[in-house]
């Protein structure tokens, strides 16, 4: 039995912990762990709490109203809610130097999932070509996830793209938009298949269709982008909160990682930490050490623990993100239908573009909209607010917006390195080169998209699209990738340095190539193989 | 980005003024009282310049007008003072609940109606928008000429 340290608590640490605890060891797991507020209400749909709530500015907008979306803010269609801002709100900003990337980093209990939208699609065979282990390794760990956590789903057909897996609940009832898109879709099933190579399924999403374990199933309160008050949607706290208080794991929050240390055999022996606020050095022993911390948190821990001996701190290529293009889309037979407040908020529907080799699949989250605020979409539109108001007010329940996602591969030039500073701390310097055919891969698979929403009677008003800036995504990987074989700033196929023996990397650092779908079932998973592979029955496998 | 120094104020009158414009109706008192809060002041922050002013001025006259600016600012100066403050009432309105039916409503689905509301609109701020061209554009060329002074 090994005492394992892991840092962080997003989905790649709770479930590698958890693992971990059922194999029969010790988890010790630093959190910086900032927290949001209490759920309000929890049975009040979101209508409803626009009229019971005290002051539902404060709610909805913020205290400083800084949910208000105006003019001049970044260019999304909809930033985090003022309920969300805990999950980046930072301990101290990290000093940073930037050429193509814009990185988003957590230190929230739970992570930069506490955000997220659900999605859970398991990569399939030819996604994990480039993984230094066989597809099949890794499925019984996406039917452990599932039992864990609850995803819903079906066979559809997306299910070439996306494997089946155990444990799926049936999906959530569909929206009306939802419906009729899918309707369209299976009337023009042939065309859509054939000649676009487009194909629509329900999105996999770890939303509760029924009762699991504690949690209470999606009631369609429409609070999803404020946070589920009924815990129907997973988020890595509610495996953390399991975690807390069962014997052997130990949950020490205010604790921001910022190195290790190692001996001369290069094994880990202490890691430090600093208090949130970044003062009062603390250092502890450690007898095997996880990062879980996400890609770039995990790299800089990484960078700044290099040894002197080995010279300066080596430059870690290869990052990856996906591309997301938004393209909104307007469903004529939808204009002037009643939108229904009711429902479950996110995307219900997913599109994937079959293209020339696997690896190239383009994955599509498509969600009609619903609750979501609707002053961001107005003030974009380009005429008086009157107009555009009433406009939106009648075409509300047409709106839709595809979130388009595109793979990306470990390339020259997308790197993350420690910046040489003046005095401080080094700033950590992240270089992001789009591919070159980028554009024109973009451009080819928006055309088909476009043709096959029109197939489907939507359209996409020309000029709206927004390409987001790399790094908006927060599927970051690659960085210390998995490899059959050695090689520094590398690791094992069980996800362990091969720089310094007792280390492990369990978050998307290690992936070697990142598909168009959301990486985070893929980390949970892993992370759970990795417990079982490496850590079974209360040994440590060399 | 937020501005933080305290406008002239974003006061109840104002909040009813540019409501009878962006809603049809005035505000309901939660609404107007959100509106006239001291963080809503702080989050519009203050006019910059005379154009800045004028736009508001003329805004609060009636509401024909308001559209009118609403339009020249969104085409020439899309962060003017009014539009912050109208993107901000309008995000007030829709988070109360007593403010529903104005985003509820609809025109029915026939798409004869929707369009020929739409084009009613349209002429409605095509017109308010000339009538505000030579106005604001007057108000520029003052505002240069005393800069370049």
């Amino acid at each position: 039995m090994a005492t394992v340290t892991v840092v962080g608590s997003g989905p790649s640490g709770v479930h590698f912990a958890e693992a971990l605890l059922e194999e029969g060891h010790r988890v010790r797991l630093l959190d910086v762990g900032s927290t949001g507020p209490d759920t309000v209400e929890p049975e009040a749909s979101l209508e409803e709490l626009k009229s019971t709530l005290t002051d539902p500015a404060e709610y909805f907008l913020g205290e400083r109203l800084q949910g208000v979306v105006q003019p001049d803010d970044a260019s999304e269609y909809y930033g985090l809610p003022p309920s969300k801002d805990f999950v980046l709100r930072g301990p101290e900003r990290e000093p940073l130097r930037l050429a193509g990337f814009a990185p988003l980093f957590s230190w929230a209990r739970g992570g930069l999932a506490e955000a997220w939208t659900g999605g859970c699609y398991p990569f399939n065979p030819a996604e994990l070509e480039d993984f230094p282990f066989d597809a099949a390794e890794l499925e019984p760990f996406y039917d452990e996830v599932a039992a864990a956590i609850g995803i819903g789903g079906g066979p559809d057909d997306l299910a070439p793209f996306v494997p089946l897996h155990g444990h799926l609940q049936e999906p959530l009832e569909l929206d009306a938009h939802s419906r009729l898109l899918a309707d369209r879709y299976s009337a023009s099933r042939s065309y859509l298949n054939g000649r676009l190579g487009l194909h629509l399924g329900r999105s996999r999403v770890a939303v509760l269709s029924r009762r699991h374990g504690d949690r209470e199933p999606c009631a369609y309160l429409g609070r999803c982008l404020w946070g589920c008050p009924r815990r129907s949607l997973y988020t890595p706290s509610l495996t953390l909160e399991r975690l807390v208080g069962r014997t052997g794991f130990e949950y020490l929050p205010g604790r921001l990682v910022r190195r290790f240390e190692v001996d001369a055999d290069g094994r880990v022996r202490r890691v430090v930490w600093t208090d949130p606020a970044g003062q009062e050095e603390t250092s502890e022993p450690v007898e095997i050490l996880a990062l879980a911390a996400g890609t770039l948190a995990s790299a800089r821990i990484f960078l700044e623990s290099w040894p002197a001996e080995r010279g300066a701190p080596p430059r870690l290529e290869g990052l990856m993100d996906n591309r997301q293009v938004l393209v909104p889309f307007l469903t004529f037979s939808r204009i002037g239908k009643a939108y229904e407040p009711d429902s479950y908020q996110y995307n219900q529907l997913a599109i994937g573009l079959e293209m020339p080799s696997a690896e190239e699949y383009v994955h599509c989250l498509v969600t009609t909209l619903k609750t979501a605020l609707a002053h961001p979409i107005i003030q974009s539109v380009p005429l008086d607010l009157k107009t555009a108001t009433w406009i939106f007010r009648n075409v509300r329940a047409a709106l839709g917006l595809v979130n388009v996602n595109f793979h990306d591969r470990r390339r020259p030039g997308c790197y993350v390195e420690l910046a040489s500073g003046d005095h401080g701390r080094p700033p950590l310097t992240i270089e992001y080169v789009p591919p070159e055919d980028e554009p024109e891969r973009v451009r080819l698979a928006l055309r088909r998209l476009a043709r096959g929403l029109r197939r489907m009677g939507a359209v996409v008003p020309p000029g709206m699209t927004r390409w987001r800036p790399m790094g908006a995504s927060v599927h970051y990987a690659g960085t210390l990738p998995m490899t059959r074989s050695g090689g520094s700033l590398k690791t094992d196929p069980n996800c362990r340095s091969r720089d310094f023996p007792n280390l492990y990397v369990v978050d998307g650092s290690t992936f070697p190539f990142l598909p168009a779908k959301n990486l985070t079932f893929t980390l949970m998973a892993n992370a759970r193989r990795v417990a079982r592979r490496a850590f079974a029955g209360g040994t440590v496998r060399d | 980005m937020i501005r933080t120094t305290p406008s002239a104020g974003t006061t109840d009158e104002e909040g009813r003024r540019l409501g009878r414009y962006l809603l049809g109706a005035e505000p309901g008192p939660a609404v107007l009282a959100a509106y006239a809060h001291p963080r809503t002041s702080r989050h519009v922050g203050a006019p910059r310049d005379a154009l800045d002013r004028a736009l508001l001025r003329w805004a609060t006259a009636h509401p024909f007008l308001a559209r009118g600016a609403d339009l020249y600012a969104r085409l020439l100066r899309p962060d003017a003072l009014l539009r912050r403050k109208l993107i901000c009432l309008l995000a007030l309105a829709e988070v109360h609940g007593s403010e529903a039916p104005i985003y509820s409503a609809t025109v029915g689905t026939a798409m004869w109606r929707f369009g020929l509301g739409a084009a009613a609109k349209g002429v409605a701020s095509a017109v308010s928008l000339l009538l505000a061209l030579p106005v604001f554009a007057s108000v520029r060329v003052l505002q240069t000429l005393r800069r370049s002074r």
